[in-house]
């Protein structure tokens, strides 16, 4: 099923997989040139710096939007056959995952021939990639069965994305920020936390055990209860499709 | 015997779009002004009891009910009231709208239709030749699903359904886009079938396939029961109260071919 999903995306693209590689190339490219010379002098190896964010934040939005979609677009297998539908969410997400390792990996090399010390903390990347795939699970699963009930939600989601996109701290710093209440509401936002968690494993920053530990049991619980609840929806799922 | 299917006062409404959008229909819900019907009934009130290996015929004109009453007994569709007890692994096969994706090729929609079904890849992929060639299709293996004729996507989907061991089948439709040479082919399938002890529910209304092969066959109106019992009384009363019109119809063609 995961395979399927990788398959499918890109049919009938002309470049096929290499789009996924190419978006976050060049959106780094215009975030590099815009803004390198103002915050890029405050922060340490700043392509780098903008590589993971840009990579975290790809995943996460491209899985949500993804999954929030699956059931519409695998309308036909959704409404006729038999088999429990969350598995489609779940390929769904886990085939972005896949992409999100391999584009650390890339960010991992990048980082050491930019000349970045990298420590056994690089591991714990595989933990970073692993809650960020239950925090987006989580999100996709709620998201797509009310995309079937409300398709105004798309509308709203992507302008939630938007606004997540700079409330993240993928260009600039927390120090930039300042003390106000911005900087509240960028920590409040759970793509800051796993912006900083990769950046920390791979600049290996100060230890992120603890905050990877909590993050990933509330993920897990926000997990378990958007699963709950698309189990109680699920019956009604294959006449909204 | 051992029964398999059982419906309890089972009855399914579905919503009826009234052509406003969402927000108008949730405004004037709210003012009260919403006297209108908003829901229709497309199964009512249904009895029903299938035992272990029998053949059931589902008969019945458009609209009925006997996709409805297919998809409530599949899982698909969730009861507005009563109950449904079903017993075993079910496979649900639709002669339209088959649970197949459009951008995969022909193999991996034999692998993705058998992997949801729970047949192991290894069996699908050491019988894929014989699965693809059954289904007439042995040049088309990495053509785009969407690229088929829909009498080859129905081919395809029947010949991997093959491998599959449920214990009950539920086809709607499943044969009507067949030509004869295909439909020769399923029936033999059928005949096999008629000698294991899987339970199956034909929706059809191709008479002579239900006829040979339905031991016992219901057959609904307006999403009521109006007869569940031995196929040959059965069918004969649905011809006699359908096969009405037709005869008209046929004898008024005649008459304007004369002319």
């Amino acid at each position: 099923m995961v395979i399927a999903q990788f398959k499918m995306r890109d049919q009938g693209s002309l470049l096929g997989v290499l789009w996924s590689a190419l978006n976050p190339l060049l959106m780094l490219t215009i975030l590099y040139v815009v803004f390198h010379f103002h915050m890029g002098k405050e922060i340490e190896n700043y392509a780098v710096y903008l590589l993971i964010g840009l990579v975290t934040y790809t995943h996460f939005s491209n899985s949500t939007v993804a999954a929030m979609h699956v059931f519409h677009n695998m309308s036909s297998l959704a409404a006729n056959t038999i088999f429990p539908k969350e598995i489609l969410v779940i390929a769904t997400v886990i085939s972005r995952s896949i992409e999100f390792a391999v584009s650390f990996l890339v960010c991992i090399g990048i980082a050491v021939f930019a000349g970045v010390q990298l420590t056994g903390s690089v591991f714990l990347i595989v933990a970073v990639i692993l809650v960020q795939t239950a925090f987006a699970l989580a999100v996709s699963l709620i998201l797509s069965f009310l995309y079937l009930f409300l398709r105004d939600i798309e509308h709203i989601y992507q302008l939630l994305l938007r606004l997540l996109f700079f409330l993240t701290p993928i260009f600039y710093n927390m120090e930039y920020l300042g003390d106000g209440i911005i900087r509240t509401v960028v920590m409040m936002n759970p793509l800051t936390h796993l912006t900083m968690f990769a950046r920390s494993a791979i600049f290996s920053g100060e230890s992120i055990l603890m905050g990877l530990a909590v993050f990933g049991l509330l993920a897990l619980v926000l997990l378990v209860m958007s699963f709950l609840a698309f189990k109680r929806f699920e019956p009604n799922l294959a006449e909204r499709v | 015997m051992e029964t398999v299917i059982q419906l309890a006062d089972v009855s399914k409404a579905f919503r009826v779009d009234t052509g406003r959008t969402p927000l108008v229909g949730l405004l004037s819900g709210a003012f009260g002004n919403s006297q209108e019907k908003r829901f229709r009934y497309s199964l009512h009130n249904l009895n029903l009891t299938i035992t272990k290996g029998e053949r059931v015929g589902l008969v019945g004109n458009n609209g009925a009910g006997k996709t409805t009453l297919l998809k409530l007994i599949a899982g698909l569709y969730a009861p507005t009231s009563g109950r449904i007890m079903v017993k075993g692994q079910v496979t649900f096969l639709a002669g339209f709208g088959i649970g197949m994706v459009d951008e995969m090729t022909v193999a991996e929609n034999a692998f993705l239709y058998a992997a949801i079904y729970g047949v192991d890849r290894d069996e699908i992929e050491a019988n894929l030749e014989e699965i693809v060639s059954w289904a007439g299709l042995t040049e088309f293996v990495q053509t785009r699903f969407k690229h088929l004729s829909d009498g080859m996507k129905i081919r395809l989907a029947f010949s991997t359904t093959r491998y599959f061991d449920a214990d009950i089948y539920l086809l709607d439709e499943a044969l009507s886009a067949g030509d004869q040479s295909f439909r020769k082919k399923c029936e033999q399938v059928f005949l096999d079938y008629k000698k294991s002890a899987r339970t199956m529910l034909i929706a059809s209304h191709n008479m002579t396939f239900v006829e040979d092969f339905c031991d016992k066959t219901i057959w609904i109106e307006g999403g009521k029961l109006i007869a569940f019992g031995e196929t040959k009384e059965v069918i004969a009363n649905y011809l006699a109260v359908s096969g009405l019109k037709k005869k008209m119809n046929q004898e008024t063609k005649c008459v304007v071919r004369e002319q």
